[in-house]
């Protein structure tokens, strides 16, 4: 307690090269909460957009589905297995067909994904009701908001789709966009035109024909066997999790950096500190400190630096943290071409665990670089430092 | 520690090497200093006045010899047996006032208490009556920078009486300061010592300070030559 109280008062003592050492500890101390916050938050973010757009808590795939195998795409199809029927039937599951195609918007080509799904699904959140509508003979088609931009065409324009049906024959109609969607969920936007799965069924002549069958998010029940495969949406969403766990690690290097100044602030101090105060701590030996208890002081003098640093961080910065949680980060359009499910506004997620864990490894890293150059006072000789020399 | 004799030492050798041959400051030093004696060692520059002083204020270790403080040996203690010594029996006063610059005068004169972990009352009344010996209670909440040298040093004095220890070490004590406040600084000592009834070992070849000196011990080349008590 009394070292504490006399560490305190050197610190206070100290004045302007305390505050500077506790501000720009702060400093890195808030950096690292805030990445690792937007690190969690784009994480959780991903998720939940994921799992609410088009992965529901798993998804059953047909034998040949590979996502990562562009070569599989014609022939990832099959039969609906029956086992899955009454879960179908009772709103728990809805089949998704993914299948090849063209369209032809301003007589250019682009490839893209048909998606076929139920106009009557209520599992992923994507306006399907919109295509139960008249469309003047064309097929009705749903475009996101990014694929509509990229191909230059508004609710109501046409354009030729082209495909080729099950039997290998090349057909082709004239679409019309009947919604844009806008979804935070670019990859059932970019490359994707939405139809109606019975429309898609027929014009490709596959018949109760899907690729897979994704499962509402909120079913928690038992999940039929069947010779599709079931992945759940922690399988669904590794990729998200590497990502964003590979961004993280590449942002330690940078709050490594900026702990390492901090650090070195500390222990310049330190070292500035015990050789400008060997008289200091003669004098304090002299009134019957012992050794142990110097090196304590000091090392507890560094330390209060994590501590102060702490408090002053969540002075400025809560406001700071907090202004960011509400209004997110927005990120540039460019995200689009990430492939993957990225929100456009990011909003950072900071949880109890990461502030206190932050914390702490910032009070044990200052611990240890305070007391690195205050080991030598082990050695040091009353007579020696009230001369002002160091044993 | 009813013992009359605080201090005593046999034989007491102190060397340190420098370069590659060694150098003896003390040379069979024996002497014996009862309790309540304010008593000076006098004697030129690297007569080892100072040094003798530090092996006493158990800062120091003999290299032989034997040196017994408050019936404890020196020469035995361990680093902690001989800081718990210093904490509770022994004061210094420096020449350079050693004041801590960071802590207000009251502060600076609390530290000992704090060490012997005193209450928060005890304290304050000890630090109170301390800064009344010396007449520094107006100056209590002052820093050590804003005081003159005379007031320096009767903050060390405070410092060093706050816990009313039974040996004061004053090195070179008015070393720094005029003769007006070399007296007074000298008078309050003798007051105390009085009062009190603290034993005070001065090392010094200062003039004004060996006047009120009542045993003078001479040391030369780490040797006493004479010892007369007035």
């Amino acid at each position: 307690m009394v070292i504490l109280k006399l560490a305190y008062r050197n610190l206070k003592g100290a004045g302007i090269r305390t505050w500077l050492n506790i501000f720009v500890l702060s400093i890195a101390f808030l950096a690292i909460v805030y990445l690792k916050g937007m690190y969690n938050g784009m994480q959780d973010q991903s998720i939940r957009i994921s799992e609410d757009t088009d992965k529901g808590s798993g998804q059953y795939w047909c034998e040949i589905y590979d996502p990562y195998d562009p070569l599989s795409l014609p022939d990832a199809h099959d039969v609906i297995p029956a086992v899955l029927d009454p879960l179908r039937e009772a709103g728990v599951m809805t089949p998704v067909m993914l299948y090849q195609g063209a369209i032809y918007p301003d007589n250019r080509m682009k490839n893209v994904m048909l998606r076929g799904a139920d106009q009557a699904q209520t599992v992923m959140n994507i306006p399907t009701s919109e295509l139960n509508v008249e469309a003047d003979g064309y097929l009705p088609v749903i475009l996101g908001q990014r694929m509509a931009k990229s191909i230059n065409v508004n609710e109501g324009d046409i354009f030729t789709m082209q495909w080729r049906d099950g039997n290998g024959a090349y057909d082709a109609r004239d679409a019309k966009v009947v919604h844009v969607m806008v979804t935070d969920n670019s990859t059932i936007d970019v490359g994707s035109v939405w139809l109606d799965l019975a429309l898609l069924q027929e014009i490709t002549r596959l018949e109760n024909q899907a690729t897979m069958m994704v499962v509402d998010k909120s079913y928690s029940g038992e999940l039929p066997e069947s010779n599709w495969t079931y992945h759940s949406l922690f399988d669904l969403t590794l990729d998200i999790r590497t990502m964003v766990e590979m961004k993280s690690n590449g942002g330690s290097i940078f709050y490594g950096v900026l702990m390492a100044l901090a650090l070195l602030a500390v222990f310049d101090t330190q070292v500035l500190s015990i050789w400008r105060r060997r008289k200091e701590m003669g004098t304090l030996m002299a009134l019957g400190m012992t050794r142990l208890a110097l090196i304590k002081l000091f090392t507890l003098e560094g330390s209060m630096y994590g501590i102060f640093a702490a408090i002053l961080a969540t002075i400025y910065g809560a406001p700071l943290l907090y202004l960011n949680n509400m209004n997110g980060l927005t990120m540039p359009m460019d995200i689009d071409n990430f492939g993957m499910v990225l929100p456009q506004t990011l909003y950072p997620e900071y949880s109890l665990g990461l502030i206190l864990g932050t914390i702490i490894v910032v009070l044990i890293t200052v611990t240890i670089t305070s007391y690195i150059p205050v080991r030598k006072l082990a050695q040091l000789k009353p007579t020696d430092a009230l001369r002002g020399k160091m044993s | 520690m009813t013992e009359a004799k605080l201090i005593h030492t046999h034989d007491l050798v102190k060397a340190y090497p420098v370069a590659d041959r060694e150098f003896v400051a003390l040379k069979n030093v024996n002497l014996e200093i009862e309790r309540g004696e304010f008593a000076g060692l006098v004697g030129p520059s690297g007569s080892g006045k100072t040094t003798l002083l530090n092996v006493i204020g158990s800062l120091d270790i003999p290299t032989s010899g034997s040196v017994t403080v408050l019936d404890s040996k020196i020469e035995v203690l361990s680093h902690k047996q001989a800081a718990n010594l210093r904490n509770l029996h022994i004061g210094f006063i420096f020449q350079t006032y050693n004041l801590l610059p960071v802590y207000t005068v009251a502060e600076n004169v609390e530290f000992p208490l704090l060490l012997l972990g005193k209450s928060s009352d005890e304290r304050r009344s000890m630090v109170e009556d301390a800064l009344e010996w010396v007449g520094l209670t107006d100056k209590a909440e002052m820093r050590p920078a804003q005081l003159s040298g005379g007031e320096s040093q009767r903050v060390a004095i405070a410092r060093a009486m706050v816990k009313k220890p039974a040996l004061v070490l004053a090195d070179e004590p008015t070393a720094n300061l005029d003769a007006k406040n070399s007296h007074r600084i000298l008078e309050t000592m003798e007051k105390l010592n009085a009062e009190l009834d603290t034993t005070f070992l001065f090392a010094t070849h200062d003039e004004k300070v060996m006047q009120y000196m009542k045993r003078i011990i001479s040391l030369e080349d780490g040797e006493v030559v004479k010892d007369e008590t007035k």
